[in-house]
């Protein structure tokens, strides 16, 4: 999954290799957007972050642990109902489950709460219904 | 051999509105509760339905002439290519023809899809012009009522059952059956199963040459076996095959289909399909027609092929019921695998009521085939040979 993370941190901190970290630690394929950072000085990092669910999970508490306020930017995908057709297609590449289809009439349903905003979805719909 | 109904019995009772009509999903519940023999005598016809991607489809096309005539040879519709080899103004736009600027993001499946929907479309023809059709070059624009006739012709749609797709590879590969996820990370399937049209007449008893139809909203008719038609596949003690056996060619007027019932399919890293929505009524012929319609997902069975083995000759990982697949995720070597469907069950079962209303309105007659289709068609893979020179 991939997920934009605003992270800020205090200035006691930019001696400790935070993207060193997240790479080697949790195999995260990161991707600096926006960076603000001075020796010593309170700073901000914007990153686009790629990995597998769990590692980003553990990345979190790792951020946590180091002081640092870690932001998590999760477009949220929306589906247009006039072009869904409900195959569910999305839902195969769907693994925090927030893409199912109702066991009632099998229906597409879509649950924001559970969306980490991987947006693999957007390509997987064959009839380009979903979008951020 | 109990009881029976004719052809006109059924029509006759259908214009009389007398009918009882229910789906093949609505039929297995009424099969439980009161028993083949009395179902068979209480019910007339059975729908069946099926909504999902069907790239061997496309659309016939005459353009009228224009004057002076141009013989097209080289054939756009919104840059997507059009075959130029029939007479001066007939063309066929297959679903799965590229745009030629915008790739697969646009193809004939979103042009035939726009002619339903009434948009218009940039026509541009070329020609290198003779005695008879002098003009060389054509744009102009045109919709669905700008042509003389144009209607769908698809020559291979509506499987009787559909092999269900994995990538045990370690990479993501992207394919007709979606996006299958590395290390066998999920499953998906086709067809709609209880509900799907072959598998409901395993062997093809109603669903021959000729048989009435509901194909995207306009009515429709079998007109062929479908390609890669391959009957003398292996089934269960019902009629019904493990895998890809049956398929129909379907033909139906363009301009009476509804944009509920169609949609282009765009699939990612592999181009463009089309869904296409199908409902094929069942006449209730006998006892046997009812115990091949009450069928139910737990009883059909498709094998899990491995798409990451780029041979035509995919191995399988073994057979599953439409019931575990419908279920959400299923078992494999110990490992719970996630499954999707690509046909739309919703849309299916639209399509599956929409024909019961067609037909108890009294405008909606059952057609007996003219002529059924064979158990014994197999077919053959291309061999890559040499040219045989007895023969020149």
């Amino acid at each position: 999954m991939k997920s934009k993370v605003l992270l800020r941190f205090p200035g006691e901190i930019t001696n400790t290799p935070i993207a060193y970290d997240l790479v080697k630690k949790y195999d995260l394929k990161i991707n600096i957007l926006r960076a603000s950072i001075e020796y010593n000085m309170k700073g901000s990092l914007l990153l686009d972050l790629e990995g597998m669910p769990e590692n980003i999970e553990k990345a979190k508490g790792y951020l946590k642990e180091e002081g640092i306020d870690a932001d998590f930017i999760n477009p949220i995908i929306k589906v247009d109902e006039d072009k869904c057709v409900d195959c569910g297609l999305c839902t195969s590449v769907c693994a925090s489950n927030a893409l199912t289809l109702s066991s009632v009439d099998d229906s597409l349903n879509f649950d924001k709460d559970k969306c980490v905003g991987c947006n693999l979805c957007i390509n997987v719909c064959p009839t380009r219904a979903i979008s951020v | 051999m109990g009881f029976e109904k004719t052809y006109e019995e059924i029509n006759k009772k259908i214009k009389d509105g007398n009918a009882v009509i229910v789906t093949a999903e609505e039929v297995i519940d009424v099969v439980k509760e009161k028993g083949i023999e009395e179902a068979t005598k209480e019910i007339d016809v059975v729908t069946t339905a099926t909504f999902g991607p069907m790239c061997s489809s496309g659309a016939v096309m005459n353009f009228g002439h224009t004057n002076p005539p141009i013989r097209m040879s080289k054939i756009y519709l919104n840059d997507v290519e059009a075959y130029g080899g029939l007479a001066a103004v007939d063309t066929y736009i297959g679903a799965s023809a590229e745009s030629e600027s915008q790739g697969y993001s646009y193809g004939g499946a979103h042009v035939i899809c726009d002619l339903i929907s009434g948009k218009e479309i940039e026509l541009k023809a070329y020609s290198k012009g003779t005695d008879c059709y002098p003009r060389k070059e054509v744009k102009t624009y045109i919709t669905k009522n700008d042509l003389n006739e144009v209607y769908l012709f698809n020559p291979r749609n509506a499987y009787q059952n559909y092999a269900a797709a994995i990538n045990s590879s370690d990479r993501t590969i992207k394919t007709y059956m979606g996006t299958l996820l590395a290390n066998k990370g999920n499953i998906t399937y086709s067809t709609s199963g209880e509900l799907s049209p072959l598998l409901n007449d395993p062997t093809y008893r109603t669903i021959g040459m000729g048989t009435k139809i509901f194909l995207c909203g306009a009515e429709g008719y079998v007109a062929w076996k479908g390609t890669q038609f391959n009957s003398s596949n292996k089934r269960d003690e019902n009629g019904i095959p493990y895998s890809n056996t049956g398929t129909l060619a379907l033909i139906g007027d363009l301009k009476e289909m509804k944009s509920d019932y169609i949609s282009p399919a765009v699939f990612d890293g592999y181009g463009v399909s089309i869904f296409i929505g199908v409902g094929i009524p069942i006449p209730i012929l006998d006892e046997n027609m009812m115990k091949a319609v009450s069928i139910e997902n737990k009883d059909i069975y498709t094998n899990i092929i491995d798409y990451s083995v780029p041979n035509s000759d995919k191995p399988s990982f073994g057979l599953v019921s439409y019931k575990d697949l419908k279920s959400g995720s299923v078992s494999l070597e110990g490992k719970k695998i996630k499954t999707a469907p690509t046909t739309s069950m919703k849309k299916s079962r639209k399509i599956a009521d929409e024909l019961k209303k067609w037909i108890e309105s009294g405008n909606f007659t059952l057609q007996e085939p003219i002529k059924r289709f064979s158990m014994d068609d197999s077919i053959t893979g291309l061999e890559i040979r040499e040219a045989n020179k007895d023969e020149k």
